[in-house]
């Protein structure tokens, strides 16, 4: 980049402009620069420069078979694995023209929503941070820990879990929770809201104690609320600083919350529905107001809407295989060409896919939602004060590491 | 309205907060307490059903009396972090013959500076790491004045629990070579060198002096793993993933619900054969500091007993 004189001097329009980096370590989510350029306290230009996390991720499918592609293709966004992996195993399956058995639609979908939402109290709580509410940042963290245990419990790991494969899902879920997460969870029950857990025994059964961790959650969310939505340092600060109009929104081809809460009302698990999600009833939350704190909200509202979704989803799940019969490594996949697109916590991820009939993709373009948002924060981070910078930035909820691939 | 909202604003965030003042706090002190959200069982697959069993993906647990040394793993691994690797155990041994070791038991400095040479330059860090070698990290001495009669000679053994990695050379190369080069300036000559996969050698000659350092493979005596392969796995590269596990037609491959894998060095984080096939509690990488004291355990004691 020709920019690259940092705290160069120069005369602007209007007063003498100074042009500095923001980053590239990490102005909140990993390494990613912004070059601003201000005149006093005002940004009058903001040109983002990303790539500095960039993997190859797309190049690195072309060598790496069907399968093994799985566990790289998470990395980009660790938080939200599941959502990154969605598209390209929805992606696979269409290829080799096969329908995953229906239990292992329903353990997806509880598996992307409990992604969602631990990404989204990731948010959250960095929101609060750079907000200067470091409660936040400690409740959402450890309300969160419940829910990374359940995703344990079902994948394995706590984050990158490679659960998804084409023609179904890797395991089924455990039928018992251990004991000792039972006790630790009743412990953080009480400690959180101040009684026992009704009825006295966390339940053992898996399913039950799914719904219990819901419920708790739900509470808790409410408690969030009064904490830092509705409190009066976080609407100052976010209330009506950077817009993002409706029409904008649309323009810029922006996804997800961003788009969302701009009052644009679409989700591709409402428009092009996959798996179990026909067959689960849910809202798309959109907020009319398209400054930072709608953005913020409908984060939150779909919190909510996800825990709907997770125990609809449970009850639901009925009983039987979760997996196609296929060799666990080396699956064929015939030639041809597919796009498929599911709805991640940062909004809609697509994967394009060309198999020429080999053990390995000819051709994977990941278009992931960061990709997509980033257009915004040069549109957004115009003629406001650096203190709203981080604000700002953060109601995109950005990851450079997704949008770098 | 404007005012009453405003307040309730500023009073409520602080309310909430409040509520919290007077619960118990929660953290755990991690790891003089236990994590103890980790189901027990580590993830498992079944072949036959072709389908995995709910849990941990932490450290790999090898039935080395199953395991038959196909590769599936190695292979499964190969494309998505190359953290397994086939290994052979190896025993490195001096060879002497009868006249040598006569003069060995005379202390005629030759023979005693080339030992020497070699052994040191056996125990000291390896001068030379071949990127992505697996030599074992940990490797017991034996008492080298322990000379074992032979046919037509004598050996000294240089290491008590096998040496893990995929080639014997490879041995050679790290642990022995930089003796060969100093005794080659001392006047020793390199005779003849050997190097294979499953066995390697250097003999070396001085006036009519021979001495051989061999590095020959371990028959571990499994029935169905004849070549004694074993997978290797450095933790330094693995992501945990699993998909070794579901490669494994014998189900010799689990993993543990062990996560705390951690090493002052990236060499220590290579788990050799022998290292996987016990349990994590048997191997005693983890748990209880030693250097916490007596208060403070009781303390830990006490802190759970209350709550």
């Amino acid at each position: 980049m020709a920019r690259e004189e940092v705290k160069s001097l120069e005369v602007y329009e209007g007063g003498p402009a100074l042009t500095f980096s923001m980053g590239p370590q990490h102005p909140g989510t990993g390494h990613f620069r912004m070059i601003l350029t201000v005149v006093g306290d005002v940004v009058v230009r903001c040109d983002p420069d990303p790539g500095f996390v960039h993997r190859g991720e797309e190049k690195m499918c072309e060598y790496k078979t069907w399968i093994t592609n799985i566990p790289h293709l998470e990395r980009p966004a660790i938080l939200d694995s599941a959502g990154m992996t969605y598209p390209y195993v929805l992606a696979v399956e269409r290829l080799m023209g096969v329908e995953p058995p229906e239990r292992a639609k329903y353990l997806r979908v509880i598996m992307a929503e409990l992604q969602r939402i631990c990404s989204h109290l990731y948010w959250l709580g960095l929101m609060g941070v750079f907000a200067g509410h470091a409660t936040m940042y400690m409740w959402c963290f450890g309300d969160r820990e419940y829910l990374v245990d359940l995703t344990q419990l079902i994948g394995g790991q706590r984050i990158t879990h490679s659960y998804f494969v084409p023609g179904g899902v890797r395991n089924d879920a455990p039928v018992n929770v251990p004991k000792e997460l039972m006790k630790d969870f009743r412990r953080y029950y009480r400690m959180m809201l101040g009684k026992d857990y009704p009825g006295g025994e966390v339940p053992e059964d898996f399913r039950k104690y799914a719904l219990a961790v819901c419920d708790f959650f739900d509470t808790r969310l409410d408690e969030y609320y009064p904490m830092l939505l509705d409190s009066s340092i976080f609407i100052y600060r976010t209330k009506s600083i950077g817009v993002l109009k409706k029409e904008d929104a649309v323009s810029l081809g922006v996804v997800g919350p961003v788009l969302r809460g701009s009052g644009v009302k679409s989700d591709t698990r409402i428009d092009e529905p996959y798996d179990a999600y026909p067959y689960i009833k849910f809202n798309v939350p959109t907020m009319e107001g398209c400054d930072s704190y709608s953005r913020m909200m409908v984060g939150y509202y779909e919190m909510k809407e996800s825990v709907r979704i997770i125990k609809q989803a449970i009850e639901q799940m009925p009983e039987g295989p979760v997996k196609l019969k296929q060799h666990p490594v080396t699956i064929r996949v015939p030639a041809g060409e597919v796009f498929a697109s599911a709805e991640a916590a940062r909004g809609q991820c697509s994967i394009y896919i060309r198999s020429d009939g080999t053990d390995r993709p000819y051709r994977v373009k990941i278009c992931s939602p960061s990709f997509r948002n980033i257009i915004a924060i040069p549109h957004l981070i115009r003629e406001v004060r650096i203190a709203d910078v981080p604000i700002i930035y953060w109601s995109l909820n950005y990851w450079p590491v997704e949008c770098d691939r | 309205m404007g005012i009453a909202q405003g307040v309730k604003r500023t009073l409520m965030p602080i309310y909430s907060g409040l509520k919290h003042v007077f619960l118990k706090p929660y953290t755990v002190k991690w790891p003089y307490e236990k994590v103890p959200n980790l189901p027990d069982e580590g993830y498992r697959f079944d072949p036959k059903a072709g389908i995995g069993y709910p849990g941990s993906k932490g450290r790999h647990m090898l039935y080395m009396e199953k395991c038959t040394g196909c590769g599936s793993c190695d292979l499964a691994c190969q494309n998505i972090a190359e953290a397994i690797t086939m290994t052979y155990g190896f025993d490195v041994v001096i060879v002497m013959d009868e006249k040598c070791y006569e003069h060995f038991k005379a202390s005629t400095p030759e023979i005693v500076g080339a030992l020497d040479a070699i052994v040191s330059s056996f125990s000291a860090e390896p001068s030379y790491i071949q990127y992505n070698s697996l030599s074992s990290f940990f490797w017991t001495p034996t008492d080298i004045r322990q000379v074992i009669k032979i046919e037509g000679g004598y050996e000294i053994k240089l290491n008590l629990e096998p040496i893990f990695d995929a080639r014997a050379v490879e041995i050679l190369y790290q642990k022995v070579y930089t003796a060969v080069e100093k005794l080659r300036t001392a006047g020793w000559e390199l005779r003849k060198h050997e190097a294979a996969t499953e066995s390697a050698s250097v003999e070396l000659s001085k006036h009519d002096f021979t001495v051989k350092v061999l590095v020959r493979k371990i028959d571990m005596g499994y029935k169905q793993n004849k070549r004694s392969l074993f997978p290797s796995v450095d933790y330094g590269r693995c992501v945990m993933c699993g998909f070794c596990v579901d490669a494994c037609p014998f189900q010799a491959l689990e993993m543990t619900s062990e996560f705390e894998i951690s090493a002052i060095s990236r060499r220590e984080l290579v788990y050799t054969p022998n290292m996987l096939a016990k349990r994590p509690e048997e191997l005693n990488v983890t748990g209880v500091p030693p250097e916490l004291n007596v208060i403070e355990r009781t303390r830990m004691v006490f802190r759970r007993l209350v709550w």
